[in-house]
């Protein structure tokens, strides 16, 4: 019985971010600046694309974004039937259940975004906002539901539970496992395996290095939408490299394949899962087009991946390639020694991994890797988890709920917890400032004959924003 | 405003994401949304309605999803052409076995996809390489041959230079205008598809959400 109300416990969404002894009800404490961006860049009215190097009217409906104004909106009386509404289907989807299929739960968010949409039509101040605004507040609820209900759709937030998982989100844990294996497998290969063209060679591994950063950072964002943005701007970054070498009209004949090498010299978890999140629970409508295409792809890319044998890569002109992968063998042999050696007692004391079934056997090899980091289950999110914080207290206001819902009586109080408003502005801030620092000594390396000061102006001009910063880069 | 995937197939040296390209720069209407980067591209072009008595243009977008022409890639088409309204097969008319690749392709899509209305274009690229008297002749594949086997399929066919962009607008303009006419008859019989739409659905519910949820008040 312990083990479920484990798993009670887990599930409680009380029991993250709300601290329940600070209700807080005061309207301007969603008053901080909010980076939710992956790439952090301040608040604007666009989103992972720039109008001013694409130079194209792009219809605003879908590049406005910004979630404190939608907060906002949702703190005004009017709205208050839209907060009960979502307070009341978080409740229902958390307990009714333990846990949901992964179709059950794509449905069912799926009609509660159909559902409160069409009220947002019945109270203001969402009533009287125009089509992008409105898209706006659309986005905004997906972000706020998906925050809270990130970690029991996450797949990878789902393992301790085994092999009472549902079918699909035990083969998407199945499946981020034999990518990593084969990225393992195949870490080696150089871009001329793979039909990157030679005349691409200059500079490719730093930008890969650095799309696989841009695409890393996947992992750190709960809403759909920042997942995918993640995406778009490891993307973004890629064509940076085409724009470089003056082939980007070669399309996709170049973009897939260092899309692959990308995956494959960058150890990046659960990306699999992180596919499947997004096309199961981004509202349907979101993903069309563009993101649409890049998604595909990289679904493309992981599936590549997953199917590739050593007789699809090696060539007869490349004696080279066997001698490669023999090393890269033994080497993972040797690493997987040590790793032995060193997790075996973690694997004889935890009697649930030896209980977990089908995916046992995934886990005996490496076992080391395949326990999530935590980094996964609990994403950064920068700024947007303080807001979630706020909104948090905003959404669940009694303090007895909380102690109710969490029946192991350990969810209490969070004394570490940020609760004061000052602390998470300070926190936001930092975690900015860091991720700026890091932006600019990637940026810096990339580009070792520009003066770093110049680097340093041309983020500050564009706001740290990847995508537009490279662009111009590449255009000095 | 309708839309349309359209998918981009051909072998990497064929030019076919050229022909996009100059689709889309040659075109005076400046409604694109590529934002990121060249393998996705989209334009909008009018279409006239011959049989309705509207003189008004209906705009129509074609989104345009690119494949990697390399053998070794060959594998991940499925993943791009599901779904898709047209595909444009291209091969390129200066080399000898480009046209008998294209056919794979097209095979391919006929045994794959099995939807009737997916339209098929054959495209020949590189015009502006033959009938060049100074240079020479570099034509490898008869008009006639390509001609006939897409009679034979159904396929609609032009022969086309990315480079000068003659043929291109025409080619993009006539997928179009079938595209829409599969859509007005499409709406016109709606009642297939809703039958269609209405399998294969999870059946889950929760109670409607409520603004005043009893579970709220007991605590």
């Amino acid at each position: 019985m312990s083990r479920q109300n484990d798993v009670l416990k887990e599930f409680d969404p009380l029991q993250q971010n709300t601290d329940s002894e600070h209700v807080v009800k005061q309207t301007e404490s969603v008053g901080i600046r909010v980076h939710d961006k992956p790439d952090c860049r301040a608040q604007e009215k666009s989103k992972y694309d720039e109008p001013d190097t694409s130079g194209e009217a792009t219809s605003d409906v879908e590049t406005f974004y910004d979630f404190q104004l939608f907060a906002k909106q949702l703190q005004e009386p009017s709205a208050e039937p839209i907060i009960k509404y979502s307070k009341s289907f978080l409740r229902n989807f958390q307990t009714q259940r333990l846990l949901w299929t992964a179709r059950e739960q794509q449905k069912l968010i799926n009609d509660f975004k159909i559902f409160i949409y069409d009220k947002f039509l019945e109270y203001e101040p969402f009533k009287s906002l125009d089509a992008i605004m409105l898209r706006n507040a659309q986005e905004g609820i997906e972000k706020l539901i998906m925050g809270k209900l990130h970690n029991k759709c996450f797949s990878p937030c789902l393992k301790s539970l085994g092999s009472n998982l549902d079918e699909e989100h035990k083969q998407d844990l199945i499946d981020d496992k034999s990518l990593q294996n084969k990225v393992e497998e195949f870490k080696f290969i150089k871009p001329a395996d793979l039909d990157i063209d030679d005349s691409l060679s200059d500079r490719l591994d730093t930008f890969v290095k650095f799309s696989g950063k841009e695409l890393n950072k996947i992992n750190r964002f709960k809403a759909p939408r920042d997942k995918m943005i993640c995406i778009l701007n490891s993307c973004k970054v890629i064509f940076g490299i085409l724009r470089h070498h003056t082939v980007e009209e070669k399309g996709a004949d170049n973009f897939i394949p260092i899309l692959i090498y990308t995956i494959l010299k960058n150890n990046i978890q659960a990306l699999g899962s992180n596919v499947k999140y997004i096309e199961r629970f981004r509202y349907e409508e979101f993903i069309r087009g563009e993101a649409s295409y890049y998604l595909n792809s990289l679904q493309a890319a992981i599936n590549f991946i997953v199917t590739l044998e050593k007789s699809s890569l090696s060539t007869d002109h490349d004696s080279s390639f066997e001698d490669r992968y023999q090393e890269n063998q033994s080497t993972i042999q040797q690493e997987t020694n040590d790793d032995d050696k060193a997790s075996r007692d973690d694997i004889l004391s935890s009697e649930d991994y030896e209980h977990n079934g089908a995916l046992d056997h995934q886990h005996k090899r490496n076992n080391k890797s395949t326990l999530p980091s935590d980094y996964i289950l609990h994403p950064l999110d920068n700024a947007a988890n303080a807001v979630m914080q706020k909104f948090n207290e905003l959404l669940f206001v009694s303090k007895h709920e909380n102690r109710e819902h969490s029946n192991s009586g350990s969810g209490s109080n969070h004394p570490d917890q940020l609760n004061d408003n000052e602390n998470v502005e300070q926190l936001a801030k930092k975690l900015q400032e860091q991720e700026q620092r890091n932006t600019l000594e990637t940026l810096q390396a990339m580009f070792p004959e520009m003066d770093d000061a110049i680097i340093e102006d041309v983020c500050i001009a564009k706001k740290y924003r990847v995508g537009a910063t490279v662009d111009v880069l590449l255009s000095l | 405003m309708f839309q349309f995937k359209l998918v981009l197939l051909g072998d990497s040296s064929v030019g076919k994401s050229s022909i996009v390209h100059r689709f889309v720069k040659d075109s005076f209407d400046d409604f694109r949304e590529s934002t990121i980067g060249a393998a996705f591209l989209s334009q909008t072009i009018k279409i006239r309605d011959t049989s309705s008595d509207s003189t008004e243009d209906t705009v129509i977008k074609f989104e345009i999803w690119d494949t990697a022409g390399q053998e070794r890639y060959k594998s991940l088409a499925p993943m791009y052409y599901r779904n898709a309204n047209a595909a444009l097969v291209v091969y390129d008319i200066t080399q000898q076995d480009s046209l008998s690749k294209a056919q794979n392709w097209v095979n391919e899509l006929k045994n794959k996809v099995g939807d009737e209305d997916l339209i098929i274009c054959l495209l020949g690229n590189k015009l502006d390489l033959c009938d060049s008297s100074d240079n020479g002749d570099k034509r490898a594949v008869m008009t006639d041959e390509a001609k006939v086997y897409a009679e034979e399929q159904d396929l609609l066919f032009y022969e086309v230079s990315a480079k000068t962009g003659q043929g291109v607008k025409d080619v993009f303009q006539s997928i179009g205008e079938k595209l829409y006419q599969i859509k007005k008859e499409e709406m016109l019989s709606k009642k297939g598809r809703q039958a269609a739409s209405a399998k294969d659905s999870v059946n889950v519910k929760l109670q409607r959400p409520s603004t005043n949820d009893p579970t709220s008040c007991c605590y």
